[in-house]
């Protein structure tokens, strides 16, 4: 194992690498992306990197320190994470860290401290490693993971040298389903494209069930006709069910509205995140509809971060799909 | 691996080991102990990655190689078993298997490669001294350690090397600091170093425990060890730098009081009775051959207390925190004179003992 063996990634892995091999590690770093594209991964590498017994400014994966990272029983590299049956990270588990990065490196290389995800630091656990993040331990790196940089706080964000991830484009994500999980046939590239970029949500898909709901959803959108706002309360009251299920139906609607609007600008059937429908988005794209799709693609993100804040999922659902209605009249 | 013991030996060893291990377990690994067997000898190893103790087991070595198990496990069933002899065998997967008399346990436990490496220590690197002297100076500065946890450089005593063979450690949380110096030995120590609190006090109970004898300090750069009898124990250094002490110590205080140490420590005990819970203020106010203790607290009342002292300056009335005062008599214990010296009633007092010379008290006045 190397850094060159981390997927996708270029430009975070081209910044740390020409960090690692200067010898000029910034002391904290917050690391942002979408979910389950390899964060948390790379910044485990970043620490093997930094200990490994073998090669420099890069790990091998398989000396000591390597394998104690990987097991978790590395002095000098700690993860921390809400504990179990708990949604945040307490401000006791900050100040224990922080306790740990003023003794001496055990090793006498750098005490690494990932925080995943870091959003759910509360306020007050946040406040808490402002001190740490200005004026840090000799020797220490902290790396804090996120989603999105929204859920920090402005002062810990300014602390931090942001690394921005992007969604891993669909053939690396194929690549690594084929080469790590040993899958193949035509589910990879299905999987791949379904994923956005996400080998999280790639491997957490369940595919025959997925592809059922799909045609639900895809059957349940395209029969929504201009002004008709019975059917979409109905559609809405349907999907407000469960919060899971609405997540993943307004997931799905971007990567749908996203394919109509690529389809239509570029007609490209490659490009497609569904694949497989290529005919209905054939049939629905229309480039005279390009500004509906951007503001349809643009309700279903925010349908979907009101959701994610716990607002009322039938009157999220409602709204959007009245948008959709509307806008298509 | 392979190991035969006497039950008691082992048990005695553990014993040392289990009260270290993490209750915490942000690390798998910490909750076991290392046992090692080489031909030199079995030695057991725990850590919290704070301190760690390492301890020799007599015993015959049957086959060589290292395995970690649960520490507070196997403490339980070596103290249990009916045999004294007992055996302890690594199996495939890492299990282990204890054998004792009729009873047989085999419990899982994780390879060794993972356990975090302590350094090794040569003996050419260690300095031995009585270990007398080294309980009294931690015993005489540990008392004023900060508990303030965002000061780390406060959590721990500073150590560094001083004159010739004598070793300073100093200690204090910004109200009062304590200073001892005294003949240690050559520590190796080009710059002081900060021993952290949790290791000084797992340290004090391995010094008190057995007879006194002889204790072998070194340093490494990240890293204490204090060897005795079979026993090693590793503390972390606190990464930091302490405050010049120097500046704060005063020097060329005028006025000197001299007080019985047996009759102020009586005096202060009652007077401070009716001290405030809090702040524990008390007024002393120094004036020609006499000292005269008061605390006056609105919510109970009042207590004057006067105390004969060898005193010609001005009259001061200084306050003071009666529980600082009496941690040191505490620790200075035994006949003899305590000496106040004094400046006025805003600047930094200094307490000494007669016939301690190496030792000195510094304690910020309160505003009474």
């Amino acid at each position: 194992m190397a850094l060159d063996e981390i997927i996708g990634h270029g430009r975070p892995l081209d910044i740390l690498r020409q960090a690692l091999a200067s010898g000029r590690l910034h002391h904290a770093y917050l690391f942002v992306g979408p979910e389950g594209v390899g964060k948390r991964t790379l910044a485990i590498a970043l620490a093997k990197a930094v200990h490994c017994n073998d090669s420099a400014a890069d790990f091998c994966g398989a000396c000591v320190n390597c394998t104690r990272i990987a097991d978790g029983n590395h002095p000098d590299v700690r993860i921390i994470e809400p504990l179990s049956g708990k949604k945040e990270i307490s401000i006791q588990q900050v100040r224990d860290f922080e306790r740990e990065l003023n003794y001496r490196s055990f090793s006498g290389k750098r005490k690494v401290m990932i925080v995943d995800p870091a959003a759910s630091m509360n306020l007050a656990s946040q406040n808490a490693l402002l001190k740490t993040l200005e004026e840090p331990p000799q020797d220490s790196l902290i790396i804090l993971i996120a989603a999105n940089a929204g859920g920090l706080l402005p002062t810990v964000r300014s602390r931090c040298l942001r690394i921005t991830f992007a969604p891993l484009a669909r053939h690396e994500v194929a690549q690594y389903l084929r080469a790590k999980q040993g899958m193949s046939g035509d589910g990879v590239e299905f999987l791949a494209a379904m994923s956005m970029g996400s080998i999280g949500a790639a491997l957490g898909l369940d595919q025959d069930e997925f592809v059922k709901k799909r045609r639900i959803w895809a059957g349940m959108v395209g029969a929504l006709k201009g002004g008709d706002y019975q059917a979409a309360a109905a559609a809405a009251e349907a999907l407000a069910g469960k919060r899971d299920e609405a997540l993943k139906f307004l997931a799905w609607a971007q990567s749908w509205y996203r394919d109509l609007l690529v389809y239509g600008v570029s007609g490209d059937g490659d490009a497609l995140v569904n694949l497989d429908m290529l005919e209905q988005i054939a049939a629905q794209s229309a480039p005279a509809e390009i500004e509906q799709c951007i503001a349809a693609l643009g309700a279903s993100s925010r349908a979907a971060a009101g959701i994610q804040r716990n607002l009322n999922r039938r009157m999220v659902l409602e709204k959007y799909l009245f948008a959709v209605v509307k806008g298509q009249s | 691996m392979e190991i035969k013991a006497k039950r008691g030996d082992l048990l005695a060893t553990l014993y040392w080991t289990q009260s270290i291990v993490e209750r915490r377990n942000t690390m798998p690994i910490l909750a076991n102990v290392m046992i090692e067997a080489q031909k030199s000898g079995i030695r057991v190893t725990a850590t919290d990655l704070e301190v760690g103790v390492r301890g020799g087991v007599d015993g015959d070595v049957i086959k060589e190689g290292s395995i970690t198990v649960n520490a507070k496990k196997l403490y339980e069933i070596v103290r249990e078993v009916p045999n004294d002899q007992i055996q302890l065998k690594r199996l495939d997967n890492d299990w282990v298997e204890i054998r004792s008399g009729k009873s047989v346990f085999k419990i899982f436990g994780m390879d060794a490669k993972e356990f975090p490496q302590f350094p090794q220590f040569d003996s050419s690197g260690l300095t031995t001294t009585p270990a007398s002297t080294v309980r009294e100076m931690i015993e005489r500065t540990i008392f004023s350690v900060s508990t303030d946890e965002t000061r780390y450089s406060l959590n721990g005593v500073y150590i560094e090397q001083s004159e010739g063979n004598n070793v300073r450690m100093v200690a204090t949380d910004g109200h009062r600091l304590a200073f001892e110096e005294k003949e240690v030995g050559q520590l190796g120590l080009t710059k002081g170093v900060i021993l952290p609190r949790k290791g000084l006090s797992e340290l004090k109970k391995l010094l008190d425990s057995g007879e006194d004898g002889a204790v072998s300090l070194g340093f490494k750069e990240n890293m204490g060890l204090v060897a005795k009898d079979k026993v090693e124990l590793f503390m972390r250094l606190i990464d930091g730098d302490f405050p010049d002490y120097t500046k704060v110590i005063p020097v060329g205080n005028p006025n000197i009081a001299k007080l019985d140490h047996e009759e102020l420590l009586r005096a202060l005990r009652r007077v401070s009775i009716l001290s405030s819970e809090r702040y524990k203020g008390i007024k002393m106010e120094f004036a020609n051959g006499k000292l005269s203790i008061s605390a006056n607290n609105p919510d109970l009342g009042e207590a004057v207390e006067e105390v004969d002292a060898e005193y010609k300056g001005k009259t001061i009335a200084i306050g003071f925190n009666a529980r600082y005062l009496l941690d040191v008599l505490a620790v200075l214990s035994g006949d003899g004179e305590i000496e106040f010296q004094l400046k006025d009633e805003l600047s930094p007092s200094v307490i000494r003992k007669a016939g301690v010379d190496g030792y000195l008290y510094v304690l910020m006045p309160m505003r009474i």
